[in-house]
């Protein structure tokens, strides 16, 4: 009789054991889904996080990049072998010469400067970029293969634009 | 008149030379089939006024194109400068006017 009790207590915490492991296993299962979830967001979280990093890497690579021509356009400026090559610098004491102008086209296309107009200005006056007579000599005498006179003809487009009301 | 008003003038005026231009030659050559002369040539342009608004149009954009590039050339070649030069272009834009529509005017009138 006695062991038929304690038979039955073992079989009752038997039970009571399995039901708890499987309560505590179906819970751990949910808690687990849950801690997938948090590291799936945390890791595209990060991704967005480096995808930002690198962007804004990117630009400053571009403005570096930006920066280091023209620092080169500004030695090729002290250089002036296109403005001795020119035969226009030769004949007309007012003209900019193809240096300035390269400069000037430099400037223009520079993204960070918002003042296009202003530069336009600069180079249509007296001795400005509608005194090139298209040669090319700046072109072919530059040391630093820069191409001065497409950079004129690139004003001049952009000055008759202008003139007809149209922009870039 | 700025630089850059000149060079848009003389820019346009090409542009309005260059059909003028074609048909001028391409009616040349139509014209001397069969040899030439100045009553042949007098009965196509007297009294029309076709013949008078294109060669009158022809005229007027010569003369601004003509005068603008020899101003260049005044500069640059022979020296001159400021109101010299543009005085002299001036006077020879004038001058091929003059005598653009005069001829314009003897033959189509």
């Amino acid at each position: 009789m006695k062991r038929t009790a304690v038979i039955i207590v073992l079989l009752i915490l038997l039970i009571l054991s399995a039901g708890t492991n499987t309560y505590l296993y179906l819970n751990n299962e949910e808690a687990m889904a849950q801690k997938e979830l948090e590291l799936i967001s945390m890791r595209d979280s990060m991704q967005r996080e480096l995808m930002r990093m690198e962007d804004s890497l990117d630009a400053i690579v571009q403005s570096l990049q930006e920066e280091n021509q023209m620092l080169a356009n500004k030695v090729t400026e002290l250089e002036g072998d296109c403005y001795s090559a020119c035969d226009t610098v030769a004949g007309n004491p007012d003209y900019l010469g193809p240096a300035a102008l390269q400069r000037a086209w430099t400037l223009y296309n520079d993204v960070k400067d918002a003042n296009k107009d202003a530069i336009l200005d600069a180079v249509s006056g007296k001795g400005g970029c509608h005194s090139c007579h298209s040669m090319g000599s700046c072109t072919t005498y530059c040391p630093n293969e820069l191409d001065p006179l497409s950079a004129i003809l690139g004003l001049k487009r952009a000055t008759a634009k202008r003139f007809f009301g149209g922009r870039k | 008149m700025s630089e850059f008003h000149l060079y848009m003038a003389q820019r346009l005026s090409a542009l309005v030379m260059a059909p003028f231009v074609i048909v001028h030659i391409g009616v040349m050559i139509y014209a001397i089939q069969g040899g030439l002369s100045a009553a042949e040539i007098l009965g196509r342009t007297q009294g029309s006024a076709f013949w008078f608004a294109f060669y009158g149009m022809f005229v007027v954009a010569v003369s601004i194109h003509a005068a603008i590039g020899l101003r260049t050339i005044l500069g640059e070649w022979a020296g001159l400068r400021g109101g010299m030069r543009d005085g002299v272009s001036a006077l020879i834009g004038l001058g091929l006017f003059a005598l653009g529509a005069q001829a314009v005017w003897a033959v189509t009138a």
